[in-house]
């Protein structure tokens, strides 16, 4: 029982059938005849359909002299013996014949690409490889980083704006890379309607014109993405129904119903973004109806503080026969917005009546002031009363009306502008504790009248002032606030603009209209300044027509 | 006379009625609005700044003048009666500047070829730029910047405006006479008059939305020049003390002026750095060579300004070579 022993000599050795065999077991066995060698060509050939390599070998007259297995498979037709004008990848035909070192090619869903090597003595070899499954995880992940590339751009530019409509016509354009083309219907009726990589169009359809479809989706009958034939929409003259196949509705909810809907109009073409599931319309509609909330809430505080604001800013300057205004207004927080400046200029008689003040303060509370003041000031114009008496008035009358914690002061000039036969103007100016206005004679001087007068609101027993002023025609008379010579500038920063330098800046300027000299003066205040803050700045010149 | 010597005549009188009237007369000719604004307004306008830069004009005439000429256009434009189909466009100069004249012809040119104008006025605060966008939703936004020591600040109101999703053109020789500055500063939608803005607005590239732009990289030179303004200010003049003795007989006002010019050096070479290129300085010292000379200030005395900021920036070498190019270009002046 020798080869019992034999057994179990390598029994712990045969452990597992993939393990070398041990040589003795091979020594046991009776020696056989050696096999014939395969040539290197046989052994090249193994190797390659082992390996399931698509090889193909062409000798130096283009004849094919080794085709592996597997190139058989990927490239029927070419065969030993054969060309490789017989296959049926056209494309490795062409390549061959055209001498390129590279083909790729598509066919029946399957990719395939090939590339040429030189063997040497002429001989050449294609390696042909089916990259139909790369290909297709290739661009899955391509498709993936759109669709994230897309709904990141889309938040991006969908936190932009907080207009409505440009609101609504960014969410149009990135809708149409899902699609054909994209609506955003607001619950008035008003569209925008963009083509993928056109202008959007604006308009608006009667509640007759509007689509079941929409109307649900607007009011929240409809719970989300809902899919409909395009023709059920109708007639949508935006649209062209021979491409549109389909239409895809999706609420654009912000905060409550009814609300904008979005419709995607598919046409069956690839898209911009593919999105197969509708998970990115889905998730656009949410960041799209958010946006859209946010900008139409902006609208209506928008329009409520314009309207707020409309009374408190300064109204435009009349036409007043022999008289020309100029002015300028540049609150502290910046042109448009509230400040504790005020000016007004009404026609009267042979002439203007005026005010031009400055509430002590800046901001809204400042500008609330303001409209107090004016106000008043409009209301006493209306009964037979001095200007002097006038400004008595309001000083009680901020006194007995200023909250608890805070005083309401003002300086203020009241003015009456008379145009004389000549074409002068008699200025009458009542001084309510405001810095002196200059006058642009027509020499070219720039000379301060003194008004004077107090405070109005800070004394019970204040008085007031009133002093008579003549402009012959060309000449200027020019009103500012403390903004003005209170800017801070020059070499330290700290240097105070100043009444001199302000009369500096106007003398001979009585030449130019007098929108000119109030911007003159703004442009000289804001030199000076060199983009640092500054207080309210109100300007306000008349001119005797020359 | 010319019309345009006619309109020069009435301009430099301040005699607004003759200005209007010469140009309604064209009108009244049968010449196209348009061309009145450009051949004949624009070209005045290029007149009085002549006149004002060699010294033949006074600033108060110039700022006269130049008001009656922005009458000119306004009377012009009340004349153009085309219906706004194209759109809505917002016209508006940067906060600081006041040159009103170009982009208000812009708006008039725009007007004429259908589109709905909001000019804005002169030296706007980006604030409240940002927040008419977002109130109106116009569908461009043009800026004009004039002057290029402006070119920081319209990089930023550009950004500010493109944030709101509004696309930006922009226009004005701040920009370079190619607008080759405003392509520096990644802005491609660069206008070099007004028909161009205009045919630039309709042409099928044009963004209808516009992108945010990309965050610009801090820059530590002219974060520097900024900061030290002052102190930039304060070496220049002391070195003019020193080393420019008609200074010491100098009035206040006269010292008021020249703390202005030695600030416009600094906000020039700022912008220069902040573009990175030195051409912006030299074109900026080039003028105000002009300039001086034909007030008989000696060129030099900025020379003397120059050195002294030289030695505050030692540690900054791109401001240095700016400052270089600057002292070069008077010297050869």
């Amino acid at each position: 029982m020798c080869w019992h022993h034999n057994a179990e000599a390598v029994t712990d050795v045969v452990l597992d059938e993939g393990s070398p065999r041990p040589a003795t077991r091979v020594e046991a066995v009776p020696p056989q005849p050696p096999p014939q060698e395969p040539s290197t060509a046989d052994w090249a050939m193994r190797l390659l359909d082992g390996f399931d390599l698509a090889i193909v070998v062409c000798d130096e007259r283009g004849v094919v002299r080794q085709v592996s297995a597997e190139a058989r498979r990927l490239a029927p037709g070419v065969a030993e013996g054969g060309s490789l004008a017989d296959s049926a990848v056209p494309e490795l035909a062409a390549a061959a014949a055209r001498g390129q070192a590279a083909f790729e090619a598509s066919a029946g869903g399957r990719a395939l690409v090939g590339r040429r090597r030189q063997l040497g003595g002429g001989w050449t070899a294609w390696h042909l490889r089916d990259v139909t499954a790369r290909r297709a995880r290739d661009d899955a992940m391509l498709a993936e980083r759109a669709r994230s590339r897309f709904l990141a751009r889309a938040s991006r530019q969908l936190g932009l704006s907080l207009n409505p409509t440009r609101t609504a016509r960014t969410v149009v354009e990135l809708a149409a890379e899902l699609g054909h083309a994209a609506t955003v219907v607001l619950p008035t009726g008003e569209y925008v309607h963009g083509v993928r990589g056109a202008t959007p169009q604006v308009g608006r359809w009667t509640s007759e014109q509007l689509p079941p479809a929409l109307v649900e989706a607007m009011d929240g009958t409809a719970g989300g993405v809902e899919r409909h034939h395009a023709a059920h929409f109708g007639a949508h003259r935006h649209v062209d129904l021979s491409r549109a196949v389909e239409a895809v509705t999706v609420p654009l909810r912000g905060a409550e119903a009814p609300g904008p809907a979005l419709v995607l109009w598919l046409s069956g073409e690839a898209q911009a973004v593919e999105d197969p599931d509708g998970e990115v319309l889905e998730e656009f509609a949410t960041r799209a109806g958010t946006a859209l909330a946010a900008a139409r809430a902006h609208a209506e505080q928008a329009r409520t503080a314009a309207v707020l604001k409309r009374g408190l800013l300064p109204a435009p300057l009349p036409d007043v026969p022999g008289l020309a205004f100029g002015a300028e207004y540049r609150p502290a927080t910046g042109v448009g917005s509230l400040g504790g400046d005020f000016y007004e200029v009404v026609p009267s008689g042979a002439g203007a009546s005026f005010v031009f003040g400055d509430v002590v303060g800046t901001g809204v509370e400042a500008a609330v002031t303001s409209g107090v003041v004016r106000q008043a000031l409009g209301a006493l114009r209306r009964v037979p009363v001095e200007p002097r008496r006038a400004l008595e008035v309001l000083n009680s009358s901020l006194l007995d009306n200023a909250p608890v914690d805070r005083r309401w002061f003002v300086t203020a000039v009241l003015g009456d502008a008379e145009v004389g036969v000549d074409g002068g103007i008699r200025l009458e100016l009542t001084g309510g504790g405001h810095l002196s206005p200059l006058v642009l004679r027509r020499d070219g001087r720039a000379e301060f009248v003194k008004v004077g007068g107090m405070l109005v609101g800070a004394l019970p027993a204040a008085s007031f002032r009133t002093v008579e002023v003549d402009l012959r025609p060309g000449e200027v008379c020019v009103f500012y606030s403390d903004g003005v010579t209170e800017a801070r500038g020059g070499a330290d920063g700290a240097e105070l603009f100043g009444a001199e330098r302000l009369a500096a800046l106007l003398t001979g300027c009585h030449v130019m209209p007098p929108t000119a000299v109030a911007q003159r003066v703004v442009l000289g205040a804001q030199e000076w300044l060199a983009g640092r803050e500054h207080d309210d700045i109100a300007v306000l010149a008349l001119r005797a027509a020359a | 006379m010319t019309d345009r010597e006619e309109l020069m005549a009435a301009l430099a009188a301040a005699d607004e009625r003759a200005a209007v009237a010469v140009a309604l007369r064209l009108l009244d000719r049968g010449v196209p609005a348009e061309t009145v604004l450009l051949d004949l307004v624009a070209e005045a306008q290029a007149e009085v700044g002549r006149r004002w830069q060699v010294n033949e004009w006074s600033v108060a005439r110039e700022h006269a003048a130049t008001a009656i000429n922005e009458r000119v256009i306004a009377a012009v434009g009340s004349r153009v009666d085309v219906p706004p189909t194209k759109g809505h466009v917002v016209v508006s100069c940067l906060d600081g500047e006041w040159h009103a004249v170009p982009p208000r012809i812009v708006a008039e040119v725009l007007r004429g070829r259908g589109w709905r104008v909001t000019f804005l006025g002169a030296s706007v605060p980006t604030a409240h730029l940002v927040s008419y966008l977002h109130e109106h939703g116009p569908d461009a936004v043009a800026l004009s910047c004039t002057l290029s020591r402006s070119l920081p600040r319209a990089d930023q109101v550009v950004a500010a405006c493109r944030a709101t999703g509004t696309p930006v053109l922009v226009g004005g020789r701040g920009f370079g006479a190619d607008g080759r500055w405003a392509k520096q500063l990644g802005v491609d939608s660069w206008a070099p008059t007004a028909p161009a803005a205009a045919e630039l607005l309709e042409h099928p590239e044009w963004r209808r939305t516009a992108q945010p732009a990309p965050p610009r990289r801090a820059d530590p030179e002219y974060a520097a020049l900024r900061t030290r303004r002052a102190e930039l200010i304060g070496a220049a003049v002391d070195a003019l003390y020193e080393r420019f003795p008609p200074m010491r007989g100098y009035d206040e006002r006269r010292l008021d002026a020249t703390l202005e010019d030695v600030g416009h050096i600094v906000d020039f070479l700022s912008a220069s750095v902040y573009v990175d290129d030195v051409e912006l300085f030299g074109e900026f010292m080039a003028w105000t060579a002009e300039v001086l000379a034909a007030r008989g200030v000696p060129v030099a005395s900025t020379e003397v300004a120059m050195s002294a900021m030289s030695r505050v920036l030692e540690d900054h070498p791109r401001a240095l070579r700016h400052l270089d190019h600057g002292r070069q270009v008077v010297r050869v002046a």
